[in-house]
């Protein structure tokens, strides 16, 4: 079953009768945030941060008590309620599964994710920064969506139900079918190609550190390409008290941040900036792979596209691969 | 992830002052905690923060959970302030354990360094309950100094089942016995690799050093165990802090034989 969607905003309003939607939203800065009516999401490229929040809140205080001793401790699960997510395209989608599978054992991520109905956004256009194919997504797929909006000839979408969740997301949809309307051409674009075949292997050979200070020169530790990134999961936990209330949250945290693996003691493993380039990118490109047999990255680019000092992964494993072959 | 994070209350029932800033907090968990010599707890003070500690307590106990604490950081010092009868979060138990099934018929070293006895006081409770399951038994424990030396009446009585080799760097308060870093001690003892495994833990240095000593010896690198330690919070291979290659200390360890382990940091 598919229908014509002029206006991706009659889309949301009609969403929002199903439950909480959210999308890409803000002009100069695009971040996935709940859509209020009339909001339309913004689809017109790839937002500038992923969608992990809506999947794993930036902060979340899952305990709340009473600061005084002996208090009573409540636990507070994620909001499960049904919501729609729109607008995740291949690449996010496919990223989506690293959380997937690092949180298989938590009924609380479970719960969130099937409370969630993905409506995607099958990928118009290629970007300077995407490298989806290079790590085997393909930007026209509609694996893992629920529905799928695809930028129609003429205007507007064609959106398919792909899935049970999806068809009854979908059901009293109040636009015309979709009848022959067919799909935009995918417009191409210049972009970074990785020859991703032997990746983790390669860097599973390297073993000098001193490639990881050539890597790591240029960054400056803002630690953005872990914050933008659709695979990161990395978390903090952290007690805060405001007046007489107290709170534990699991909050986003970055590998990429000197005081990650930093120890009371003041001993820490991971204490130079090498140290830390080697930990993100090995974490992805070779120990997620080798317990899971893929790489920990959709090939979105956000990371490309958001370093400060125009840090590339895709040049640098491609360096970092001839490195360890020589 | 958050429900993996959720902690139960335990109440102190005892404190016992082992050693300068050193600590041991008995917790009775709501109910009693099934645990195997080696694995981890994280405890808490809701409103400062939440920690890991080995397991110190004998292994059939499991409505007595101890945790020897030493006051390093804001979470433990506050810890530290702790009495009989108030409660802490707790959950747990964590990661992996020693092998002791594997090391029947042998001859079992424990050579452990400060307050890395503690990970090692279940094993040794294990091995003394069913010690004639073993060729022989033999702990090696120093500190620094002799107020630093935990566990000390245990020590005592451990030698009616066991060979006890204690050492201190520094003999003050007229310590008598052994004075020497425990690689140095482990060195003169001659511990034997023949039919042997050896499980050591202490600070970095020690157990460096220590390795070293035990290959000096004969010992190969599969007969030697270890428990690592690094920062973490979430303690079931999640929070990504203690990811060293493929595997998490939390998940796949804290309990590694030296083969497994590239290289100590």
């Amino acid at each position: 079953m598919s229908w014509i969607v002029k206006d991706a905003s009659e889309l949301v309003e009609f969403l929002r009768t199903k439950g909480g939607v959210y999308g890409p939203a803000g002009d100069d800065r695009i971040v996935f945030d709940e859509l209020g009516n009339g909001a339309p999401p913004n689809l017109s490229r790839l937002s500038d941060v992923s969608a992990r929040n809506v999947f794993q809140p930036m902060t979340h205080y899952y305990l709340r008590f009473e600061d005084r001793p002996d208090t009573e401790v409540s636990f507070r699960d994620y909001d499960t309620t049904p919501r729609v997510v729109v607008g995740l395209r291949p690449c996010d989608v496919a990223a989506l599964t690293v959380h997937d599978t690092v949180f298989a054992e938590s009924g609380s991520y479970r719960a969130l994710r099937d409370a969630t109905a993905i409506v995607g956004l099958v990928c118009p256009a290629r970007e300077e920064a995407c490298f989806c194919d290079s790590v085997g997504v393909d930007p026209r797929s509609t694996d893992g969506m629920d529905a799928a909006l695809t930028v129609a000839v003429g205007g507007g979408y064609v959106l398919a139900a792909l899935t049970d969740k999806g068809r009854t997301l979908m059901s009293g949809a109040p636009f015309p079918e979709s009848g022959d309307a067919t799909a935009a051409d995918f417009r191409e674009a210049d972009h970074p190609v990785l020859a991703a075949e032997g990746v983790p292997e390669a860097l599973g050979r390297l073993r000098e550190m001193e490639i990881w200070d050539e890597i790591g020169f240029a960054c400056v530790n803002c630690r953005v390409c872990t914050y933008v990134c659709p695979t990161c999961h990395c978390f903090t936990v952290t007690d805060e008290v405001f007046g007489t209330e107290g709170g534990r949250a699991a909050v986003w945290d970055s590998c990429q941040s000197k005081s990650f693996t930093k120890e009371a003691s003041g001993h820490n493993p991971r204490a130079t900036k090498p140290a830390r380039v080697r930990q993100r990118i090995l974490h992805k490109y070779a120990y997620y792979p080798e317990v899971e047999g893929a790489l920990m990255c959709g090939g979105c680019g956000r990371c490309i596209k958001g370093c400060p000092t125009g840090r590339n992964i895709v040049e640098e494993l491609t360096l970092l691969k001839g490195g360890a072959a020589t | 992830m958050i429900d993996l994070l959720k902690t139960e209350p335990a109440k102190v029932t005892e404190v016992v002052d082992e050693a300068p800033g050193l600590k041991t907090f008995v917790l009775e968990p709501r109910a009693p905690m099934e645990f195997d010599p080696g694995q981890f707890v994280l405890v808490s003070r809701h409103g400062v923060g939440e920690s890991v500690f080995a397991i110190s307590s004998h292994p059939s106990e499991g409505a007595r959970i101890a945790v020897s604490v030493q006051a390093v950081g804001k979470h433990t010092n506050v810890l530290h302030e702790l009495d009989p009868g108030e409660s802490v979060g707790l959950r747990g138990p964590y990661g992996n354990s020693f092998p002791i099934d594997e090391w029947r018929g042998k001859r079992v070293h424990v050579i452990g360094g400060g307050i890395g006895l503690a990970p090692l006081r279940p094993v040794i409770y294990s091995l003394l309950d069913r010690k004639n399951e073993f060729e022989g038994l033999t702990l090696v424990y120093g500190a620094r100094l002799p107020e630093l030396l935990v566990y000390k009446p245990e020590l005592e009585s451990w030698k009616s089942g066991m060979d006890v080799h204690l050492t201190v760097d520094e003999a003050t308060n007229g310590w008598t016995g052994k004075v020497g870093v425990v690689p140095k001690i482990v060195t003169d003892l001659k511990l034997a690799p023949s039919n042997a495994v050896a499980v050591i833990c202490g600070p970095p240095v020690m157990i460096r050093f220590g390795h070293i000593a035990l290959k000096d010896l004969g010992f190969k690198d599969e007969q030697i165990y270890t428990t690592l330690e690094m920062r973490m919070k979430c303690g079931v291979g999640l929070c990504g802090r203690c990811n060293v290659d493929h595997r998490y200390i939390c998940k796949d360890g804290p309990v590694f034989r030296m083969d497994e382990i590239d290289s100590l940091g």
